[in-house]
């Protein structure tokens, strides 16, 4: 898989794409905002241990359900 | 590739409820490492954000319950981990991107974090405070559990000290021991974190003004 701009552009966190991942490593892009890498979220939901766990205990089926919400 | 705008909140919702569901360690170090290897390495990120959401936002149940898949993981020696280009190697295939590059080396979370700030790996160096932001929560979160940080930093003692690990660049080695030594003695993540950069940072003036922690 190619390391570029777009493919770690929606990480979320906050840094402008062309300033996360140069197209050519060394460059000397300015980053911009970088402080908001990894800052999280704001909205003030947490995360719980859920009442009702999944019905499957399949590792690939389970590992899916995490990629879902992150990959298209 | 990640979606336009990914649900990082439900990705480390499903994580959690996914080593919830599973009671062996066995099969939570099979679904931290099959999230890994589906995202591939290039989103290796992906996954250290996913814990970092998970320490900062979840409930203190659902860290020890990560934690404890974390330090299973590590009993193991499967500890979660991505790769990035060796030390020397970044340079024959600079403009081909990390996955390009023939000589890698996978790395758990916390040395991922050092080795993609201190030497060249294909990609850009992650600036300093964004190293500082995702560290302090790797760190909070493995050291709820008193066992995974000892063995973490056990495991990067051995690492940082292995003869023939000629992967790791002289600053990283002395970024990760003194994570090791900083963390190991209790220090808190924020002290830990600056004690890193600047043996990162090859613990001069000069190196702590180029990654960003002055002024």
């Amino acid at each position: 898989m190619d390391i570029n701009a777009s493919s770690l552009a929606h990480l979320g966190l906050g840094i402008a794409p062309s300033a996360a991942w140069p197209a050519a490593p060394g460059s000397n892009e300015p980053t911009q905002d970088a402080a908001a890498w990894f800052q999280g979220d704001a909205s003030g939901v947490r995360i719980a241990l859920s009442a009702g766990l999944p019905d499957t205990t399949d590792v690939g089926t389970l590992a899916q359900r995490v990629l879902d919400h992150l990959t298209a | 590739m990640l979606k336009p705008q990914p649900d990082w909140l439900a990705a480390a919702q499903a994580l959690v409820d996914g080593l919830g569901a599973l009671h062996d360690a066995q099969g939570r170090t099979e679904l931290m490492e099959t999230v890994c290897s589906r995202l591939g390495d290039a989103l290796y990120p992906a996954f250290v954000n996913l814990l970092c959401h998970i320490e900062r936002q979840g409930e203190p149940d659902v860290q020890a319950l990560v934690a404890d898949a974390l330090v299973q993981a590590l009993r193991s020696g499967r500890l979660p981990s991505g790769r990035l280009a060796a030390w020397g190697t970044a340079r024959q295939g600079a403009g081909a991107g990390g996955a390009g590059f023939g000589h890698g080396r996978s790395l758990g979370p916390v040395e991922y974090l050092c080795a993609w700030h201190a030497q060249p790996s294909g990609r850009e160096p992650l600036p300093a405070n964004a190293f500082d932001a995702a560290l302090q929560p790797l760190l909070r979160l493995v050291g709820s559990s008193p066992d995974a940080r000892a063995l973490y930093c056990a495991k990067l003692r051995a690492d940082a000290q292995d003869p023939l690990g000629g992967s790791w660049s002289r600053s990283a080695r002395q970024g990760v021991l003194a994570l090791a030594d900083a963390w190991e003695a209790g220090a808190p993540a924020d002290d830990v974190s600056a004690s890193c950069l600047a043996a990162l940072n090859g613990g001069s003036s000069l190196g702590r003004l180029s990654a960003g922690l002055l002024g």
